[in-house]
């Protein structure tokens, strides 16, 4: 093709506009209405009635209520409570979703099955099940009692009903990461001379970390927001083992529906900022590693 | 260092993968295994690194016994079909991470890693993550990590399977090439004939667990051990004639393979496509008479399909288009068929 060819060609193209690209999904404007109704109003207009009747209160009335040690004292219990929580079951859920992953034995699907049950039991009947297992007189509790460690109305308690509520979120985010890594990976890094606790810390826990931030802030959020089953076992001791919504109930039952507010209002930013950090951690992980190709399983002897 | 396969038996449950293996790879040499799928190639190239323990039989690095040594002491480089890289790591701490177990100093490192990324072409994509390359070049990539810390040997399973048509020729001299220049002892995996054939010194062919032939690609190709061998390198002609102790016979051809027994035997007559040419007259023997049934060129060759006359056979030919061209026959012609090299085996053996 000659020049003049050529600027014959771009000449009449650039009479008519180019044709615009389309895209096989449903358009944006459509989902992201639908996504911002239906958020407003699931979420942000019950929320934001918090903030609209605290923002009614006088700043000294609201600065008193949300500075008052037996409020500070339950923010501490629930804030430190649950990021142990989401912390402890990080470990064991990434151990749990190991076994349940890497092994095949007699009651796998059981022990799958079971992971979900903290979602499904009512939270109620899971307090009642804690204290009446981790209590004075219980099975566990009562060895652990002659010792000196008091697990149902301590802190030690909390922390106990906080990681049973927030198991399954942890599993069930890395157990699927775990499926996707297949085993050529691990056994590249054998090859290269690393060992089993190197293979692990270098190549295959690098690899779960979104799904692990994931489940760590779910767990979390879980278990902040727990009430059913931490009245049972804590005991609800002022200013010892009542925690934040606890306080807040408290509130609502002596008709003082401002200082409930209030609370809820620094539980609201608390938990927000906690999860806006561990996302933002997870975004900056994005923008350094691309979404990860997953590599499919290669089962030697069927190949060759 | 030379590698020595000693009577490696192993089974996955009921079915035996590899029955008394026997092989030899000589320090230096690029050696191919082949065979089709579920020939328990793959399985020989992981026991030999350790990623797959023999119930029986041992292996040898040199004189060295390390049939009971763990994958990570055994100083072997492996390249994994699918790359096996990892994925949050860039292309530079890929190929650094063998030497970062090893405790290698940072500056040693460096300079190593830095001479393997311009030994394999991979200038200027040190700080790529392995999402961002193409297939030839992550296993370009998983080569260097696996050469890194200058293995022993170096074992890769099915190292182009993953690739397409072009990318894998150049690879395939490149690693040729690669292996000339760097000298280690290289056992790789693959089902392609004309791969092996084309990059190795020495070929094993493996069938059903167990090695049907190994030798140099011009021993395998010239003189086939068997009608497996045969059959599974280049495109052959399967026909069915017969031998006794004078000579072996199809259609009207005599041929001068002879069977070890008395008596008429049946036989397979091996013929390659390459190895039959057509003329319009009689004049050079022994020859068959047939009609050409189907001809269509392929670029710069002829595929065509010869029925022989008085007969339902038929023959596929493979003849470079100049000389079908100069021939000047058109489907549906009578000709002569000349066989320049068929292999002859008495049919008992293919019991087996």
């Amino acid at each position: 093709m000659t020049m003049e060819h050529f600027a014959a060609l771009t000449g009449a193209q650039a009479e008519t506009a180019p044709r615009k690209a389309k895209n096989p999904l449903p358009g944006f404007g459509l989902s992201i209405g639908y996504t911002l109704t239906y958020l407003g109003i699931l979420v942000l207009v019950p929320l934001s009635t918090i903030v609209f009747k605290t923002a009614a209160m006088p700043w000294r009335e609201f600065w008193a209520t949300i500075s008052a040690s037996r409020a500070i004292a339950a923010y501490g219990l629930s804030f430190v409570g649950a990021l142990s929580a989401g912390a402890i079951n990080c470990i064991f859920g990434t151990l749990l979703a190991w076994v349940l992953v890497r092994y095949r034995f007699l009651g796998r699907k059981l022990l799958d099955a079971l992971i979900d049950l903290p979602f499904a039991v009512p939270t109620a009947v899971a307090g009642i099940a804690l204290t009446a297992v981790w209590g004075p007189h219980g099975p566990i509790g009562e060895p652990l009692n002659n010792m000196g460690v008091q697990v149902a109305y301590a802190r030690l308690g909390v922390l106990v009903a906080m990681v049973f509520v927030g198991l399954p979120f942890v599993v069930r985010t890395v157990q699927p990461v775990l499926d996707g890594l297949s085993a050529d990976v691990e056994e590249a890094a054998a090859t290269l001379g690393a060992g089993r606790v190197r293979t692990f810390f270098a190549v295959i826990l690098p690899h779960m970390a979104p799904a692990l931030f994931t489940g760590f802030a779910l767990s979390f959020a879980r278990a902040l927001g727990e009430y059913g089953s931490i009245v049972f076992i804590s005991g609800n001791m002022p200013g010892r083992t009542e925690i934040t919504p606890l306080l807040i109930m408290t509130k609502l039952e002596q008709f003082d529906y401002r200082g409930a507010t209030a609370l809820a209002v620094v539980m609201l930013l608390a938990s927000f900022a906690v999860l806006f950090m561990v996302n933002s951690i997870q975004w900056k992980r994005k923008s350094h590693s691309k979404s990860f190709a997953t590599v499919p399983r290669v089962r030697s002897f069927l190949k060759g | 260092m030379k590698i020595d396969v000693r009577n490696i038996s192993k089974s996955f449950g009921y079915f035996p993968a590899l029955n008394q293996v026997n092989v030899t790879v000589p320090s230096g040499e690029l050696v191919a295994l082949l065979g089709p799928s579920g020939s328990g190639k793959t399985t020989l190239l992981r026991v030999i690194a350790g990623l797959e323990t023999p119930e029986y039989g041992n292996v040898l690095f040199g004189d060295t016994d390390v049939t009971e040594h763990p994958v990570r002491s055994r100083n072997v480089g492996f390249v994994f079909q699918h790359y096996a890289l990892f994925q949050h790591m860039t292309v530079s701490q890929n190929i650094a991470f063998g030497l970062r177990v090893r405790k290698t100093s940072k500056t040693a490192a460096a300079e190593r890693v830095n001479s393997l990324i311009s030994l394999m072409q991979l200038d200027g994509l040190g700080n790529r993550l392995p999402s961002e390359l193409s297939g030839g070049q992550r296993q370009r990539v998983a080569l260097a990590r696996a050469l890194a810390p200058e293995p022993k040997v170096l074992l890769l399973d099915e190292p182009f399977g993953a690739l397409d048509a072009r990318v894998r020729q150049d690879l395939r001299r490149w690693l040729r090439h690669l292996h000339d220049e760097i000298h280690v002892t290289t056992v790789f995996v693959t089902h392609d004939q004309e791969e092996a054939f084309e990059v190795a010194d020495q070929v094993v062919i493996l069938n059903k667990g167990a090695v049907e032939q190994s030798g140099s690609p011009d021993d395998i190709f010239d003189h086939p051990a068997n009608s497996f061998v045969m059959d599974f390198v280049g495109n052959v002609n399967v026909l069915t004639g017969h031998m006794d102790g004078y000579g072996s016979y199809f259609h009207n051809l005599v041929l001068p393979d002879k069977s070890p027994s008395i008596g008429t035997v049946p036989a397979k007559v091996y013929i390659r496509r390459q190895d039959i040419s057509f003329a319009a007259s009689k004049d050079k023997t022994p020859f068959i008479e047939g009609v050409i049934t189907y001809a269509r060129r392929v670029g710069l060759v002829v595929h065509a399909v010869f029925q022989l006359s008085n007969s339902t056979t038929s023959i596929e030919v493979e003849l470079p288009f100049d000389e079908w061209q100069s021939l000047g026959i058109q489907v549906g012609a009578s000709v002569v068929a000349f066989i320049k090299r068929a292999q002859v085996f008495p049919v008992l053996e293919q019991a087996s």
